[in-house]
């Protein structure tokens, strides 16, 4: 984990895909340390007064890759109390403290060998910023990614996988979708995550990684099949918060 | 009434002014003026800054804290910086941190041996000896005064587990030589770079060859914030565990007034602990309260912009000097750089050959008298200092330039508080001594 920094950042851009899945594009004042896909930041709202404690805040995986840009993507679910007041009171040209990077949820050891990333809903947050930082790199690392929504309108990744498939040869996905899309831009299947598919289907691959990313208790069941299933502890990683 | 905002500008003005009326400079005197060997040298910007940090009344580490780190390790180009409130304490937090448990069988235990050197400072080899290792003792080489790559190949043992030695006066050690030494063996490397910031080594700084490395920034060192130091790795796993032993030896890595920055503060198990107890109190070493306050790093953020001018200062200085003593070749060892270094020098050092009508101990009265400050090479042989003479250890060969070094050696000031005048009246009073 580099050195954290708490930061001021400058909402420059907001996209929302629902009425309660927004992203957040932020430009950092200062330097943006080094961070690593899969990483986390904690985002205030409120002013950060170095005289006193940290304020309140949330934590959000960052779904970019690092850049020199100084620019930061977060995608943010309306959850509670906190979500909501981000979603009510942060526009475009308003400043928000980070503080950043935390979390050793990270890819390092995926790079030499084979992956399972599994996400759920805004979960797929961390895989982004893994997906977009392998794509700048020529590195072509064993990647799958099963990835489950409510309804298509909360895919937030139609040109990334597109440019996935079209440039990672080891690349390859499984989509559910729990309302049936009607038309959608590549294969599904309606239903939730199926655990015991991916775990029969991972299965034939040794030493895979698995990857979890979304609801606690999501993580919860997939953790809890995959040790069932034999799969080793030191190969399940997870991505969650209280 | 003003506001707090106003009133801050209206201060930090008035500091501004006051740097200007309190630390002007003084023109140089010879005879009268001292001639340091080493020193603050700092302008309005550092005070401006303390003050600044002052009235945020943060007091432990904080904005100037968490600056510094962030642009240290930029400087480095390394992932961590682990500020500390010493040099000492960093080589403390550096040796400390490879006996974490958390390194299963790469972990140094009681007994393991590091290989070091006594021509130097205590505190590279009190953390040795504190952390119940056994520290080997190998020779130096004269002019350089670095350890002999020979000799530490040589006193590698099946207990051997580490090196850590210092890059002698900013001068680099063989890196080349004992990065093959600690590969071919798996041996640890801690590089003591507290006399060698800025120093390079084919190119390369100083401080990022090695697995850990620490640094000083005590006023007599190439960049100051009274008292300070750091620890720093690109090895995020050591980095979290120096960060553990600095900090009380807490699990938890949130900063001062933070809470929960892990996101996972109740929710896991750690040893005998029930599930979810607060990982702010979950302790995974024997840790220290080694951090600094958010003034020190002030002073720092401010320093640490001028590094590169200090170095070429220093570097400036140090030439002056070695030109105008080349002609005391038979009186003098002078000090020379290792092969494909370009060192940040932190003194010039000199060494009283054999058969000389004089004695270090007579040459550097007399320079003291002259208001020239001198030094001795720190402790001389460390083994024969009350404190070091009961210790654990193993001594490799007799070390006999440490001795020699011990007896014969000084060194004198390049810091950039001194520029041509003090270098000339230094070389003065070395031609009126000799003759």
């Amino acid at each position: 984990m580099a050195n954290p920094r708490k930061l001021k950042a400058k909402v420059v851009d907001m996209f929302d895909y629902c009425a309660n899945v927004r992203k957040l594009k932020l430009q950092v004042e200062g330097t943006l340390p080094r961070f690593k896909p899969g990483q986390f930041l904690h985002l205030s709202i409120y002013d950060y007064d170095p005289s006193f404690n940290w304020p309140e805040s949330r934590c959000f995986s960052l779904a970019n890759a690092p850049n020199s840009e100084n620019e930061i993507e977060l995608v943010i679910s309306k959850k509670g109390e906190y979500t909501s007041k981000i979603f009510d009171q942060i526009k475009p040209g308003d400043h928000v403290w980070i503080k950043l990077p935390y979390g050793v949820f990270n890819f390092d050891d995926s790079i030499k060998g084979s992956s399972i990333l599994i996400a759920g809903g805004t979960g797929v947050s961390p895989f982004i910023s893994f997906l977009r930082y392998i794509l700048t790199t020529s590195l072509d690392p064993k990647i799958k990614l099963y990835y489950g929504i409510r309804d298509k309108e909360v895919f937030m990744i139609d040109n990334l996988i597109s440019e996935c498939i079209s440039k990672l040869e080891n690349f390859s996905y499984s989509f559910f979708i729990e309302q049936d899309p009607g038309n959608f831009n590549f294969n599904y299947s309606t239903g939730y995550l199926d655990v015991d598919g991916i775990i029969e289907e991972s299965k034939l691959i040794p030493d895979t990684l698995y990857y979890l990313s979304g609801p606690p208790q999501m993580i919860k069941v997939f953790e809890d099949k995959l040790i069932l299933n034999g799969i080793d502890n030191k190969n399940i990683r997870f991505d969650k918060w209280e | 009434m003003k506001s707090n905002i106003e009133l801050r500008k209206e201060i930090l003005e008035l500091v501004e002014e006051y740097y200007h009326a309190k630390f002007k400079t003084q023109p140089f005197q010879p005879g009268i003026s001292v001639v340091p060997y080493a020193g603050r040298v700092f302008d309005e910007r550092e005070l401006v800054r303390l003050v600044d940090s002052s009235l945020d009344f943060w007091l432990t580490a904080g904005r100037n804290a968490e600056e510094f780190e962030s642009e240290f390790a930029n400087y480095l180009g390394l992932s961590d910086a682990i500020l500390v409130n010493s040099g000492s304490s960093a080589n403390l937090v550096a040796m400390s941190t490879l006996t974490s448990p958390k390194l299963k069988d790469r972990a140094l235990k009681p007994g393991d041996e590091v290989i070091t050197v006594a021509a130097g400072f205590p505190t590279t080899i009190a953390p040795i000896v504190q952390n119940q290792l056994v520290p080997v003792f190998v020779d130096v080489e004269l002019g350089t005064y670095n350890a002999i790559p020979q000799q530490i190949e040589e006193a590698v043992s099946e207990k051997t587990k580490a090196i850590f030695i210092a890059h002698t006066l900013g001068n680099p050690f063989e890196l080349d030589k004992v990065l093959e030494i600690a590969k071919k063996n798996s041996l640890w490397i801690i590089e003591d770079n507290c006399d060698a910031l800025g120093s390079r080594y084919k190119n390369k700084l100083t401080g990022t060859f090695g697995d850990i490395a620490t640094c000083s920034f005590y006023p007599a060192h190439h960049i100051t914030m009274g008292e300070g130091g750091c620890v720093v790795t690109n090895n995020e796993d050591l980095a979290r565990i120096a960060r553990s032993f600095r900090d009380w030896g807490r699990d938890c890595y949130c900063g001062a007034g933070e809470d929960n920055t892990c996101g996972i503060r109740f929710s896991q198990k750690f040893g005998d602990l029930p599930v979810g107890y607060d990982h702010k109190y979950v302790y995974s070493h024997i840790g220290y309260n080694l951090k600094v306050t958010d003034m020190q790093a002030a002073v720092g953020v401010e320093q640490l912009k001028k590094l590169e001018g200090f170095v070429a200062k220093r570097k400036e200085n140090f030439k002056m000097l070695h030109e105008g003593l080349m002609k005391y070749n038979d009186n003098f060892i002078l000090p020379s750089a290792t092969q494909n270094s370009d060192p940040a020098w932190f003194s010039f050092i000199i060494t009283v050959k054999p058969g000389q009508k004089f004695t270090r101990n007579e040459i550097v009265q007399y320079l003291n008298t002259n208001k020239i400050h001198t030094r001795n090479l720190f402790g001389g042989n460390l083994i024969k200092q009350p404190a070091f003479m009961e210790i654990k250890k193993r001594v490799y060969g007799n070390l006999k330039n440490t001795d020699y070094i011990m007896d014969n050696t000084f060194f004198i000031g390049v810091y950039p508080g001194n520029g041509k005048e003090q270098i000339d009246y230094i070389l003065e009073k070395l031609k009126g001594f000799i003759g």
